[in-house]
């Protein structure tokens, strides 16, 4: 393995760590981490169930992406979206949930180093 | 281009730290004003207290009102759900609730928990009372909906 991969090959791993606890969690908690979603989330005419493990199938979906390796410009920015967003939407909590922006840091800069080198190939292959 | 994005970074870090910062004093000041809850004290906007010093909190889809209250330690304050789904009050933080005795949901919710009655209402409903027995400023939250929360600042016994 190239040594320069390494911390990239880290970053991955973090972020789909924590993509990838929730969707677990919820299983067996639902009712705390369906909390997390806003009102008007809430109010939409969708069963809660739905509502909280189809987000749990999409933080999967994202957390493997990631984990792959592969093009990971798109699952990086959403989960970047997706970190910030829990925040803004739970303040309350912020005590608890400032972490998220720490967290959010991670598909941040994968997104980052991921446009650079996708940006590369989509202008190769026009 | 690295330069002007770090300066961007710099700059949205610096907005929202300054957002964070003056929200968290706006809160700070609504929590230094503790108000006695006798029944010879002017009772700020911000209290409901009735003749036994206890206090109702209602919750509507506005949240709990009033948000903050203050009462002395031994009084209660009883919540009342006006929404059409179930509450359920407990201590800060999401989802643990260890803020108040430090004990957390899945201990103090346990079946045959026996130790002091914790400040969560282990389960939905429609009205909850607890008695506050230290003094403190305690921070709650609906459990279902963590988006509402509120404050109960528990002064000493005054004579």
């Amino acid at each position: 393995m190239h040594p320069e991969k390494l911390p990239h090959i880290i970053l991955r791993i973090g972020v789909a760590i924590a993509f990838l606890y929730p969707p677990y969690a919820a299983l067996g908690d639902p009712i705390s981490w369906f909390s997390y979603f806003p009102n008007f989330i809430k109010a939409l005419p969708i069963p809660e169930a739905v509502l909280l493990h189809g987000f749990g199938l999409l933080e999967v979906i994202i957390a493997l992406w990631i984990l792959s390796g592969k093009r990971i410009f798109i699952p990086s920015a959403l989960a970047t979206a997706m970190l910030a967003a829990i925040v803004v939407f739970n303040l309350s909590g912020f005590d608890v949930l400032f972490r998220d922006i720490a967290i959010a840091a991670m598909p941040l800069s994968l997104a980052v180093g991921a446009y650079r080198e996708e940006r590369a190939h989509w202008t190769r292959s026009t | 281009m690295g330069k002007t994005i770090s300066i961007l970074v710099i700059v949205v870090i610096v907005i929202l730290g300054g957002w964070y910062f003056y929200s968290a004093g706006h809160n700070l000041k609504q929590q230094e004003i503790p108000q006695t809850s006798s029944s010879n004290a002017t009772t700020s906007p911000s209290e409901t207290s009735t003749s036994s010093g206890d206090v109702t909190v209602t919750y509507t889809d506005a949240g709990f009102s009033p948000s903050t209250v203050t009462i002395q330690a031994g009084q209660s304050v009883t919540w009342v759900d006006q929404r059409s789904g179930p509450m359920w009050v407990a201590s800060d933080p999401h989802p643990v609730h260890t803020g108040y005795d430090g004990t957390s949901r899945s201990q103090h919710c346990a079946a045959g928990y026996t130790g002091a009655t914790p400040f969560d209402e282990c389960g939905g409903g429609t009205s909850y009372t607890f008695t506050f027995d230290k003094v403190g400023t305690w921070g709650y939250h609906d459990h279902i909906s963590d988006s509402a929360s509120g404050t109960v600042i528990v002064t000493p016994v005054t004579q």
